[in-house]
């Protein structure tokens, strides 16, 4: 494999091994948020906030990726 | 009153509709690239067929005012500016007690917006911030919509440059991607209406000039083998440009006017591009409500805001300590200290970052769907690409929510007191 495959090969490889944890991490926020909400509607508001910003904070590493990948592709 | 039939429309109505979308559907199949590649190229195919979409991250200048680039995203970032202020113009200038259908809808998600910011951030704050919080979410959510309306992103003009000149070596014109053979198996990857770009005729470049849209040479050989083949298989040829290889890049596409020996570059400019798809707008955007978020965190908090990057209160309050004879509780306060100094520098690098994922959340996610569409239309053209749309309205609300939510979060954690915690 020349150069240009493998970094093709590594920017693919970055985002799907990459994304596994963070698309768990948004599943498991969804998941306890859903549960949180089911037994106390009321709290719908505040939890759907934390619930925001957890996934935000799950999914930063996955834009991380996303910079790496970028930089494989464009940059390096 | 229940409606008659199916889905709001007469029975055979609907039969008609879904008749009319399977059929495309099928149409699509086979001609897209999809089908073309399970059964081979078609006619239909090759008459309906889409260019395999180029992914075109910087945005492309359209124009220039004194040395200043006005790029496509440029251009439709004040496109939604203008019709958030028309639409708001509109709505606000004859404001009614009973509502019009438009200011009841600007009104309702107003007051939506409103209920969440004071939700997170309480009545005082909440009202505060809500200004910026609902720019920025109308915004984004008009940028990520309006790049959906269809023919927004495909109107294009096409930019002619000339490139280069050679002597005319058989009249004609071509249009095509330029393939430059540095290798002979270069040749088995021309494909139909390509362009060849050359140095020296060998003989195995033979089978490629059966269906090659033009040939470019490098040597002056106006009576040469590669002259005549184009001769007889009837293409433009230009020969002695002595560059060609070297300035032409693979894949550009280039015109080939066999008759006048001008090769030019043309270049297809989108002038309508969805803003969010520009990595400079989230990270103006992002820029912003980082200065929001720190403007509001000093205003409340003044300079202890910055404690919470630069925290040496413990550890200085420990050195205190062991002057005084504390010894034991001088040396666990200094080792406590210096863990908030990591902490606090921790803190900082989060704030930083902060930027980094505001920007490529939204610059992923919008440039992402765009390619999505772009591919599904290539694929499958026609109906494959209708529900993806539907998928972009939603990512659209929820980035554009997402980034106004985000920013709000911050900004009230940036206000909340931290003293209790020191204590």
């Amino acid at each position: 494999m020349d150069a240009e495959t493998i970094k093709l090969l590594a920017a693919g490889l970055v985002m799907a091994l990459g994304s596994l944890g963070p698309g768990i991490g948004v599943g498991l926020v969804a998941y306890s948020a859903l549960q949180a909400i089911g037994r106390n509607p009321d709290a719908r508001g505040p939890i759907m906030t934390t619930m925001i910003l957890g996934i935000a904070m799950a999914e930063a590493v996955a834009i991380y990726n996303l910079v790496v990948a970028v930089i494989l592709i464009f940059v390096a | 009153m229940p409606k008659k039939g199916c889905l709001g429309c007469s029975f055979p109505l609907t039969v008609g509709i879904l008749v009319v979308f399977l059929a495309l559907f099928i149409v699509g199949l086979i001609s897209g690239a999809l089908g073309q590649a399970i059964i081979g190229e078609t006619s239909i195919g090759s008459a309906v067929a889409i260019e395999k979409p180029h992914i075109q991250l910087p945005a492309e200048p359209i124009f220039h005012i004194g040395g200043f680039a006005v790029t496509n995203t440029l251009l439709t970032s004040w496109i939604s500016m203008l019709v958030l202020v028309l639409l708001c113009w509109a709505i606000t200038h004859r404001i009614k007690i009973i509502p019009s259908r438009l200011q009841s809808l600007l009104e309702s998600a107003l007051e939506w917006m409103l209920n969440f910011c004071v939700e997170v951030a309480g009545e005082k704050n909440g009202r505060r911030f809500f200004p910026l919080i609902t720019t920025i979410f109308l915004f984004v959510l008009i940028n990520a919509w309006m790049s959906l309306i269809p023919g927004y992103s495909s109107w294009n003009r096409t930019l002619e440059e000339e490139v280069l000149t050679g002597i005319s070596a058989n009249p004609g014109m071509a249009i095509g991607h330029a393939k430059i053979i540095a290798d002979v198996k270069d040749i088995e990857e021309i494909h139909k209406d390509d362009i060849l770009v050359f140095d020296i005729y060998t003989p195995e470049y033979e089978p490629a000039f059966d269906h090659c849209a033009a040939v470019i040479l490098d040597e002056e050989d106006i009576n040469g083998n590669a002259a005549a083949l184009c001769r007889e298989n009837d293409i433009p040829c230009v020969a002695a440009t002595h560059e060609a290889t070297t300035h032409l890049e693979n894949d550009q596409n280039v015109r080939v006017d066999g008759s006048s020996g001008v090769i030019s570059e043309i270049e297809k400019i989108h002038i309508l591009r969805g803003a969010n798809t520009d990595i400079n707008v989230p990270l103006a955007l992002a820029l912003v409500s980082f200065v929001f978020v720190i403007y509001n965190g000093v205003r409340a908090l003044g300079h202890h805001f910055f404690k919470v990057w630069f925290n040496f209160g413990r550890f200085f309050q420990g050195h205190k300590k062991l002057f005084t004879g504390k010894v034991k509780a001088g040396f666990g306060d200094i080792g406590m200290g210096v863990i908030d100094i990591f902490v606090g520098f921790l803190e900082l690098l989060s704030y930083l970052f902060r930027n980094i994922s505001f920007t490529f959340r939204l610059f992923g996610n919008m440039t992402g769907g765009e390619a999505l569409i772009l591919m599904m239309m290539f694929l499958v053209p026609w109906v494959l690409a209708i529900p993806f749309y539907g998928l972009e309205l939603l990512v659209g609300t929820i980035q554009a929510l997402v980034f106004a939510g985000l920013t709000l979060v911050f900004a009230t954690v940036a206000i909340t007191p931290h003293e209790a915690e020191e204590a």
